[in-house]
């Protein structure tokens, strides 16, 4: 099954239960976390079911494609269920089957692992999800978004698309990945790694980044200001890649460190405060429409 | 008589949650069902990552029935005329019994009517039906999560570690009609999630049974018989490599992650064994819960061993799968080593500066300065060789160079020992490597010592100077908090100063070091090693305490004085080795007792005694066997032949001071004559002081 299969599969699989199937975000970020469709649909008590692929930034794992297991830039799936289902066990290792993986001939291990994201105010609980001892993806119930507690809780997977796919396709580096008939991984992305490694290594302007951080948290707080929380929650996700970057550039001490880490997260709690706030205002609209999303999941499921 | 048998269903639960829940488990049922009046046979509490399981076998069918005493009105207003009155009548239809039945009985507040209330006891299902939930509920964890709300009805959302999906719960035949977290119990379980994960039903509480019944579908449910499978598995590919089973801790944990353990014997690729022993050993064990296969002769060999969750037909397509995970944090690490050796360790050092410590205290480079200057201080403290201390400064210079090595970005807790490594691979010699793996040691209970001298040197140093560091900048350990892991600290240096015999002076070390911090902070040099010193000190108590010694004779000892931690253990050995001499003992605390206690009048003073205003004969005869005692026990005390001068002062001054108290009046009103016998007992008193302060000792001593 090659890397495209596999993402139409999964979109394909969590449609069918009823997911609204999302297109990535259009600003650069470390984890689908960051996406408004994460952090702030957790918050309040609508309901949510949504899955899309994510691609994410980790400035930090640049390894000038040099390393067959780790990069800078990679592909997240994730899946939001909110409130959390019976089966969120069940539906997941379904998905794996879709998929093709023949579970009694593999090592399916649920390994606790609890998951803190310090600049978003989230935490949440759960586990690393093991196929013959890979971390393939990452199954948790939130409990806490932008420093707000979850409820009802989300459960959150969120698939590691290249590990997935090299346990599929029994493949020892990333960059040798089917992509698609006649273009690998590398094809598509090797050149990257090798640039923005070298970008978020030694090139970045670090006095250009700081200056923007502040431009972006001061510009958050005009649009908190002006009451629209939207385009302020977009410069908290800026304001955390900016961090990334200075981080990746050696630029952070560790009392500055500290301090980063908890201006985003106020910025963050402020942003989830005031979306709650402004869906209470619409009178929590999605909360009428849960019989309808039922409704369509049953029907999804068998169809 | 009835078993019960109870299956908590959950998704996977932390492994290291479940060793201590089972215990609370365990411990909380059996007095929920002593409180109740219900108690078993046996009691057992076991588990799998997916299943609690409490079974109790025979229990009542009922609480046995019992009398409760209740008392009314008092008896002057229960009956008149030998008739009850409307009183008594009305407390004997509110408690239910004719009111022909009611006694009278004494209390200390007068004579009131009692009733015999009869009480039926309830039966055991009901009493499970409410007990069982909250128990369970009740266990307590480390972190709890909640996966739905609550319900309408205001009751909260449950909390457990890990949401709860299924409940058995049999009473004999009989299915429990309770809920756990809004899971109703019904009579089936489940197996092995992947190898038979279809429902089954339980007819009856029989543990056996139970246990029999998931065996067969691939669940041992039984932790012990878990753990021991486990164990087998690994000793036997263990023995066939002449190695040893020795990660217990990693034993334990993989032991909850399982439900049906097969070990898997795997391979790696033995040109990774270029990498430090350590890293291979870390990229195994921390993530992936790997066991490393070390012989006996101390080689490592390119295998490993883990533990799959499925049968052993299995075990091949499996294993590869890991085999190649371990093949990519081998490679990562392979990756960090080629890189971290493009740069000498040496070239790093002025790199520190970028790394910040803490704010107050600097950055590493800093503190590698500090290191530098005070490492040759403790080397001439420990009487090291002139070669020896130009290892351990060599080794200061370079010891934190490997923080900014990718390897130890990658593996924080390696911090030393990849430094060791990099610096034989830039030619340092053998001595410098050895002390920058050493400094570090010990690193926590159980961990050995360093074992050269310029190790020894640079780890005593190390430490110190984050003491003093550390509480100069404000950031000393409280009651639960201590971040930089001071105690620790502490702790290693009197491990180092006991078991290594160092005598040296903590006080000339502590102020050394706190005069060498950043000018802010050493200005209060002299403060800060004094409060690093009772740190220290505080640290010497609980490992004595643990060791076994008397607390009073700790205190004694302390008291006496507490910075050469060496001598003060001497002294304490010398008081454990005397308490046992019975015949001599008891005298010796009392005469320390009581020449400490009268002699305080004098405050610190130590006048000199005139023989001339001597008068009594027990006060000459004291002061003639003072005379005589002080030069054998002083000589002994110099010696530290403790125990010989304690005997030596005992047997000259015990008898000679219990006279003088029984006929020597001290509190006389003649000034001078006074003050010379307080001189006369003080003075028999500071002949020992240096060894204990026996005034602190509160058994042994003798009773009068």
């Amino acid at each position: 099954m090659t890397f495209q299969d596999i993402i139409l599969r999964l979109q394909q699989y969590w449609a069918k239960r009823g997911c609204v199937i999302l297109q990535p975000y259009d600003v650069e970020k470390g984890a689908a976390t960051f996406h408004p469709a994460t952090c702030l649909r957790a918050l309040g008590p609508e309901p949510w079911r949504a899955a899309w692929v994510e691609p994410c930034r980790r400035c930090k794992d640049g390894r000038y494609g040099e390393n067959p297991f780790r990069l800078q830039h990679y592909y997240q799936f994730q899946v939001l269920l909110k409130p959390a289902p019976d089966d969120p066990q069940e539906l997941y290792i379904e998905s794996l089957r879709e998929l093709g993986v023949d579970l009694d001939a593999h090592d399916l291990r649920f390994v606790h692992d609890d998951w803190e994201a310090p600049t978003q105010g989230a935490a949440g609980l759960g586990w690393e999800v093991w196929l013959d001892g890979m971390e393939v993806t990452q199954y948790t119930y939130f409990q806490q978004m932008a420093s707000i507690e979850c409820d009802p809780v989300t459960v959150e997977y969120t698939y590691g698309l290249e590990r997935v796919a090299m346990f599929i396709q029994k493949k020892s580096s990333i960059f040798d990945l089917d992509w698609v008939e006649g273009f690998t991984y590398g094809d598509v992305h090797h050149r990257n790694e090798v640039e923005f490694s070298k970008y978020n290594f030694e090139v970045a302007d670090v006095d250009a980044l700081v200056k923007r951080f502040e431009m972006y948290a001061a510009e958050c707080r005009r649009c908190l200001e002006a009451g629209i929380v939207l385009p302020a929650y977009d410069h908290v996700v800026k304001c955390s890649h900016v961090f990334n970057l200075l981080d990746a550039r050696g630029a952070i001490g560790v009392a500055e460190r500290t301090g980063y880490i908890a201006r985003v997260r106020g910025l963050a709690r402020q942003c989830g405060q005031a979306y709650i706030k402004l869906r209470e205002d619409l009178g929590f609209p999605l909360l009428k429409g849960k019989t309808l999303k039922a409704e369509a999941v049953a029907a999804g499921a068998s169809g | 008589m009835p078993d019960l048998l109870l299956e908590v269903g959950t998704e996977e639960l932390p492994a290291r949650y479940i060793p201590a829940a089972l215990d609370d488990l365990k411990r909380e049922a059996a007095k929920t069902l002593k409180a109740l009046g219900l108690e078993p046979r046996t009691l057992i509490a076991t588990g799998t990552p997916r299943r609690l399981v409490l079974a109790a076998a025979e229990l009542p069918l009922g609480q046995a029935a019992r009398v409760e005493e209740v008392l009314g009105p008092p008896e002057s207003a229960a009956f008149k005329d030998g008739k009850p009155t409307n009183a008594a009548t009305g407390f004997a239809r509110r408690e239910g019994v004719p009111v022909e039945s009611l006694t009278v009985k004494e209390t200390p507040k007068g004579r009131y009517v009692s009733a015999q209330k009869r009480i039926e006891g309830r039966r055991t299902a009901d009493l499970l039906v409410e007990a069982l939930p909250p128990l369970v509920l009740g266990l307590s964890f480390p972190k709890t999560m909640r996966w739905k709300s609550g319900d309408g009805d205001g009751a909260p959302a449950p909390t457990f570690p890990r949401p709860i999906r299924r409940v058995l719960a049999l009473l004999g035949r009989d299915s429990l009609p309770l809920e756990i977290a809004g899971v109703r119990a019904a009579p089936c379980t489940v197996g092995h999630p992947f190898v038979a994960p279809a429902e089954v039903p339980v007819e009856r509480a029989d543990y056996d049974a139970y246990r029999a019944l998931l065996k067969g579908r691939s669940v041992l449910v039984d932790r012990n018989e878990r753990r021991a499978a486990i164990q087998a598995g690994l000793e036997a590919v263990f023995e066939s490599h002449g190695a040893d089973v020795t990660a217990f801790d990693l034993l334990e944990e993989v032991t909850d992650l399982v439900e049906w353990p097969d070990v898997v014997e795997a391979q790696f690729d033995p040109r990774y064994l270029e990498l430090p022993r350590e890293v291979i050993q870390a990229a195994m064990m921390d993530h992936q819960r790997y066991f490393p296969v070390v012989r006996r002769d101390g080689t490592l060999e390119p295998r490993f061993c883990f533990v799959s969750n499925r049968p052993k037909e299995r075990a091949p397509t499996i294993r590869a799968g890991n085999e190649r995970v371990l093949r990519a944090r081998l490679e990562d690490a392979s990756f960090f080593l080629r890189e971290d050796l493009k740069r000498p360790l040496g070239d790093r050092v002025p790199l520190l500066s970028g790394v910040l410590q803490q704010e107050k205290l600097g950055t590493f480079l800093d503190k590698t300065r500090r290191l530098e200057a005070l490492v040759p201080v403790v080397a001439r403290s420990l009487g090291l060789g002139e070669g020896d201390e130009r290892t351990a400064a060599r080794a200061a210079l370079l010891g934190k160079a490997d923080l900014l090595t990718e390897m130890v970005k990658e593996f924080p807790q390696l911090q030393g020992v990849v430094g060791a490594h990099y610096a034989a691979r830039a030619g340092e010699p053998a001595g410098v490597a050895a002390a920058i793996r050493e400094q570090y040691q010990p690193r926590a209970e159980g961990d050995e010592l360093p074992r050269t001298a310029p190790g020894l040197a640079l780890s005593l140093a190390d430490k110190l100077d984050n003491l003093v560091g550390f509480f100069a900048a404000g950031l000393a350990p409280t009651g639960s908090q201590d971040p930089y892991g001071l105690r620790r600290q502490a702790g290693a240096v009197v491990r180092l100063v006991l078991e290594k015999g160092l005598a040296v002076s903590l006080r000339e070390l502590t102020e050394t070091a706190a005069r060498g911090l950043p000018a802010p902070l050493a200005t209060g040099a002299t403060g800060i090693a004094l409060r690093v010193r009772e740190f220290v000190r505080e640290r010497a108590q609980q490992r004595f305490l643990k060791d076994g010694y008397r607390h009073d004779l700790i205190e004694s000892a302390l008291a006496a004085g507490p910075d050469d931690l060496l001598d003060l253990k001497r002294r304490l050995d010398a008081l454990a080795e005397l308490a046992k001499d019975q015949a001599v003992f008891p005298g010796l605390v009392e005469l320390g007792e009581r020449t400490f206690n009268i002699s305080k009048a004098l405050g610190d003073a130590q006048p000199a005694v005139d023989p001339a205003r001597l008068e009594a004969p027990e006060e000459k005869a004291l002061n003639e066997a003072l005379e005589a005692a002080k030069g054998p026990v002083a000589e002994a005390i110099e010696a530290r032949r403790y125990v010989d001068a304690g005997r030596k002062y005992a047997l000259a001054l015990a008898a000679p001071v219990h006279e003088f108290f029984e006929k020597v009046f001290v509190n006389v009103p003649d000034e001078a004559l006074k003050r010379n016998r307080l001189a006369l007992v003080r003075a028999v008193n500071r002949l020992f002081a240096r060894v204990a302060d026996l005034s602190r000792v509160t058994e042994g001593r003798e009773k009068r």
